[in-house]
């Protein structure tokens, strides 16, 4: 079972800026993308014990930093 | 382990039929605020209704949002300018605090003393008499139809004759500048004698001590000479002071000793004990002062000191019990609390010059040393006596009034503090209730701004106003709001009452010699 699973609804977050995050964060945890009609599904396991309280919070705060970027047309 | 699962969709937002709020979580619940100070706390399914412009006439919720000025329809944009205009009355008004150092000298050697005291035989510490008018000339010129001058140290009563020639030459200074002024001490009562206590009354100088909990907790805390009890004394004047007041047939709940106390390790292992002392002494009001990054404390920390996380419980268990009490009839309120809730169940703003945005310093007070330096605040001058000058904004000798409070260095902790302009803070749910401290950013982070929600004071604060929040929001009955209004009522005092009254009698039992103080009364102030 994974650690944590989130979902980003695809009427807010690309698909860009979804892959950004699991190449930024896959270096901390195991990630695992799949997507079905509304949503990109990150399944998060093995986290990294130094980084297990704030990593998730964090790949999602970061994902969100790259979708406004991507809309704005300039680097997060 | 159990799984976590996060699911972010984009919300569904009517923003046309919005109008502006800041919002954030609470438990369960979901807290809207907005510039005035109004709030609600909504289930997440009437929070979605709300984004989602599904709050028509016919919702239970839509009368008070509607009131409140969450509802964009038929807003009453006058009145809430109006409403934000007597909330921010201060800003108009220039500094209403006046701290004179008239020593650093101090006979206790407090494990924190923020105040960087200096020993007993250093009277070049002490203020002269020259420098004392030049600083009541310096303070006056101050715009604010309101005044406090507050005296602090090092211990003032051992440079008393400065304290009183301040207070004699200030009153007659007002016989021109027609201000409400007022004087208040903070001392520790340790050098006070008969003399100088019946001149504080006569002279309606409020007294306001440092009282850190029983004598286990209050000795540790705040050391004094060899064989002394810094406890026994505090209380025997705490206690004389109040019943002189009565004698006087003054009304205790105006005129009485206000007492403060400091967290430090100690006092969190005995936070039941400290709150029973107080109401046993008819003390009203506790103020759960943590520790600040000043002086002492600085080296004293890692014995004294603790996190953020182990304050909080400690001010919720405290709170608790003194929630708890009230429901017994005990009146007594906490300090911090009383703070926030005038913003959060009151039309005005306590101006009280450390939870303020923009922060009091140099804005809502100025600080004076013995040696006529100036200083944007309290914290401002302990900088200083640590080697610090960064905050000083010149000398009654060279400096104008109007130069000090137009001093860059005022500007830039004004720009450091209004929440309205700083990240995070100004889409805060708490914004409205909080106040950022530039200079305790800057004892931390060398930063005035500072990452602020990595700060203890963000946590205390934070912490406080999720506490009160959550207690108004379970308060079926009423029963909470109603004692919590009680704490944010304020009363000037008469000056006048009880002072036709006869001199008293002296008791021989009292206590003549002392010490020192540190802390400070800054109290809510209505204007």
């Amino acid at each position: 079972m994974a650690d944590a699973v989130v979902r980003f609804d695809r009427s807010l977050y690309a698909a860009d800026a979804v892959h950004a995050g699991v190449e930024a964060f896959g270096k901390f945890a195991r990630i695992a993308l799949s997507e079905d009609a509304d949503a990109f599904v990150l399944a998060v396991t093995e986290i990294d014990p130094r980084h297990e309280d704030v990593l998730v919070d964090e790949l999602a705060n970061y994902v969100l930093a790259e979708t406004a970027a991507s809309r704005s047309g300039g680097a997060a | 382990m159990s799984q976590r699962s996060i699911t972010l969709r984009r919300p569904q937002v009517a923003s046309d039929e919005l109008a502006w709020f800041r919002f954030g979580r609470i438990g369960q619940r979901v807290v809207i605020t907005n510039d005035v100070g109004d709030w609600e706390l909504l289930d997440e399914p009437e929070f979605e209704d709300l984004l989602g412009g599904r709050i028509d006439e016919e919702h239970p919720r839509h009368a008070v949002l509607q009131a409140k000025g969450f509802i964009r329809n038929d807003l009453d944009v006058a009145g809430l300018a109006s409403r934000l205009r007597r909330k921010k009355r201060f800003l108009g008004q220039g500094p209403h605090l006046g701290i004179i150092i008239t020593t650093l000298r101090c006979n206790q050697n407090c494990r924190y003393c923020h105040a960087s005291r200096t020993e007993m035989d250093r009277v070049d510490t002490d203020m002269s008499l020259e420098t004392a008018k030049k600083v009541v000339d310096h303070i006056m010129q101050t715009p604010s139809p309101y005044l406090n001058i507050e005296f602090q140290g090092g211990e003032p009563t051992v440079a008393f004759e400065s304290l009183k020639f301040i207070v004699e030459y200030s009153r007659e200074k007002n016989r021109y500048e027609n201000k409400r002024l007022e004087h208040s001490l903070v001392t520790n009562m340790t050098t006070m004698t008969e003399e100088m206590a019946e001149w504080l009354v006569r002279n309606n100088v409020m007294v306001c001590t440092s009282l850190d909990g029983p004598a286990e907790v209050h000795n540790y805390n705040r050391t004094w000479q060899k064989g002394s009890n810094a406890y026994d004394s505090v209380i025997h004047w705490i206690e004389w002071f109040n019943n002189r007041y009565i004698e006087l047939g003054r009304d205790p709940r105006l005129w009485h000793v206000d007492a403060l106390m400091t967290t430090t390790r100690k006092t969190i292992d005995h936070w039941k004990e400290v709150i029973d002392l107080y109401v046993s002494l008819g003390i009203k009001n506790i103020h759960l002062r943590p520790l600040n990054p000043f002086g002492f404390a600085m080296s004293t920390w890692k014995r004294i000191g603790y996190s953020p996380e182990e304050y909080l419980e400690f001010y919720t268990n405290c709170l608790e019990y003194i929630l708890e009490l009230n429901r017994q009839g005990v009146e007594i309120s906490e300090g911090t609390a009383s703070v926030f809730l005038m913003k959060m169940l009151t039309p005005d703003d306590p101006n009280f010059v450390d939870i303020r945005s923009p922060v009091g310093s140099g804005t809502g007070q100025l600080a004076y040393m013995y040696d006529g330096s100036i200083h944007a605040s309290d914290e401002a001058r302990m900088i200083a006596a640590m080697g610090d000058d960064l905050f000083d904004l010149g000398h009654v000798d060279n400096t104008t009034f109007d130069e000090a409070v137009n001093h860059p260095t005022v500007k830039a902790i004004a720009v450091a503090s209004i929440l309205d302009s700083l990240p995070m803070c100004a889409d805060c749910w708490n914004a409205p209730f909080c106040g950022v401290r530039p200079l305790h950013n800057y004892m931390l982070q060398k930063d005035l701004f500072a990452q602020r929600a990595r700060t203890p004071k963000c946590a205390e604060h934070m912490g406080i106003a999720r506490f009160l929040l959550s207690k108004l929001d379970g308060d079926e009955d009423g029963s909470v709001e109603r004692i919590f209004r009680r704490w944010t009522i304020s009363r000037p005092r008469d000056p006048e009452e009880g002072l036709d009254a006869a001199p008293p009698v002296r008791d021989p039992s009292s206590v003549e010699s002392g010490g020192p103080t540190s802390g400070h009364s800054r109290l809510p102030v209505l204007e």
